[in-house]
């Protein structure tokens, strides 16, 4: 009786390890499978990469078809841009909706900018604040930006400084440039924060300091004014110059006055900082 | 189905209206002068294969080699004359800080719209056919750009205008309609219903669209 349990055990153990055998094989057969898609994938990459779009489509297409959302919203830029293919936004907007089904940030964002642009009929802000609001939720700080964007001018949804400035400051925390901008502007403004000059000056900064054209001529003029950082006209110089090597019209004639007024070593060290600026973050 | 005849004149009248406005926006910097016909087949054939260089030249990233051919673009084209007829009368409608961001967001939106096609064109498929006179002070360059595969040309004509003395686009006429006023019916319809913040944020969505996911 004993002898009889123990051989049905042994039967037990034999089939446990049948199975445990069966799914290693499955697993290591689905493993290969998943490398030779990312495989795929990053070829698909690299010949776009190349600028051969057509061989890029060919690989991204299966992978897309499979259900790969990665694929799915890359295959959506290709027709959106007529990369490798004819220009499509029919088609660009299936395969982001597909993607945008599995949660794919960069495809809800596109399809919400597709319906504020007005690129398949008439503007629909309904539906594209339902899809920023689903790319904000997970995150995504370019959505949230725009959202931002919706609120402040009122698109459809109710004027709302207070909502425009939470999520300018989401997207801002992230290190979303023009949110740290338009967040500038809210507290100098006012818009939905209290008026704040200090605060606007540390935004404006962190926009400045990451590159962005208007940040820094908004910088220069507030370290000339002195208004929410001490004046600093030398620092200002540095930052109109960058400004003006963008081309922002004002700060050309900002860098022009403030150099006829600075000393001639304070100008030099300026231009020496432009000239060794390097944007944070790139 | 025929349109009512009221509709179509009403139709052909604010054409006319367009395109004599058209015609009448002379801004102060351009001169009087056309581009000879020589000048402005030259500039449609240069700026073509140039571009072309750019896309393809070696040791560069795709990013690198799309700016460089965006930039050539952005010389061809007077953008900013372009954004004020497409705006239309509206133009004078909103301040000069919107009428800066309109021409900047504008400047961006006609190279997405246009690059991905121009990008395409093979060189030794573009053929300049001809040069007429158009209007008080412009050139129209006719083109044929014949398809790879083969299938029907496409007919493009080229208006140049003379800026500070180069020749620049200011308009691109394909199989007889004008993108510039095509442009500004649409725009002047989403104007008359979201206003021109409206506008702008269609701008801004039209050109901020994420392109290809960036590798693992």
């Amino acid at each position: 009786m004993r002898m009889g349990y123990s051989i049905r055990g042994i039967a037990q153990m034999k089939l446990l390890r049948i199975f445990q055998l069966f799914v290693l094989l499955a697993m290591s057969l689905s493993s290969h499978a998943g490398h030779a898609l990312k495989a795929d994938f990053e070829r698909g990459s690299e010949a776009f990469q190349a600028g051969l779009f057509q061989q890029a489509l060919t690989l991204w297409e299966p992978l897309a078809e499979a259900g790969d959302a990665r694929a799915q919203y890359n295959v959506g830029v290709m027709y959106a841009e007529g990369r490798g293919t004819s220009e499509s936004s029919a088609k660009a907007f299936a395969w982001w909706t597909k993607a945008g089904k599995q949660g794919h940030v960069r495809a809800l964002h596109n399809l919400a900018l597709g319906y504020i642009g007005g690129v398949r009929g008439p503007q629909d802000y309904t539906a594209a604040l339902g899809y920023l609001q689903q790319a904000s939720e997970r995150g995504f700080a370019n959505s949230q930006y725009t959202l931002g964007k919706m609120y402040h001018y009122g698109l459809g949804v109710g004027k709302d400084f207070t909502q425009s400035a939470r999520y300018f400051e989401l997207a801002a925390k992230q290190g979303f440039v023009k949110a740290a901008y338009s967040l500038g502007k809210s507290y100098r403004d006012g818009h939905g924060v209290a008026i704040d000059d200090a605060a606007s000056v540390r935004w404006f900064r962190v926009a400045a300091e990451a590159g962005y054209a208007k940040g820094q001529r908004h910088l220069a003029r507030r370290l000339v004014a002195g208004r929410g950082v001490e004046v600093d006209r030398e620092e200002a110089l540095k930052w109109a110059l960058l400004a003006a090597e963008q081309g922002v019209a004002n700060s050309v004639a900002l860098a022009d006055e403030l150099k006829a007024t600075l000393a001639v070593d304070a100008v030099a060290r300026a231009e020496q900082g432009a000239r060794n600026f390097k944007p944070r973050g790139r | 189905m025929l349109k009512h005849p009221g509709a179509l004149r009403r139709r052909f009248f604010s054409v006319c209206v367009m395109a004599a406005s058209l015609l009448v926006l002379t801004p102060g910097s351009h001169g009087a002068e056309r581009p000879t016909a020589e000048r402005a087949q030259a500039f449609m054939t240069e700026l073509v294969g140039s571009a072309s260089a750019a896309l393809t030249a070696p040791g560069q990233t795709l990013k690198q080699r799309e700016e460089a051919f965006r930039e050539l673009l952005r010389r061809g084209f007077d953008m900013p004359f372009i954004a004020r007829v497409s705006l239309g009368r509206n133009w004078k409608a909103i301040d000069a800080a919107d009428q800066k961001i309109f021409i900047e967001l504008f400047g961006e939106f006609v190279l997405k719209t246009y690059a991905p096609r121009l990008g395409s064109f093979d060189p030794k498929l573009f053929h300049v056919e001809s040069a007429e006179d158009k209007g008080r002070v412009d050139t129209l360059v006719n083109t044929r750009i014949d398809q790879a595969g083969g299938g029907g040309a496409i007919r493009a004509g080229w208006r140049l205008r003379l800026v500070n003395g180069e020749p620049r686009i200011v308009d691109i006429i394909v199989e007889g309609i004008s993108m510039t006023l095509n442009q500004r019916s649409e725009f002047a319809s989403v104007v008359s219903r979201d206003g021109v913040s409206g506008l702008i944020e269609m701008l801004r969505a039209r050109t901020e669209t994420l392109s290809v996911e960036p590798r693992a």
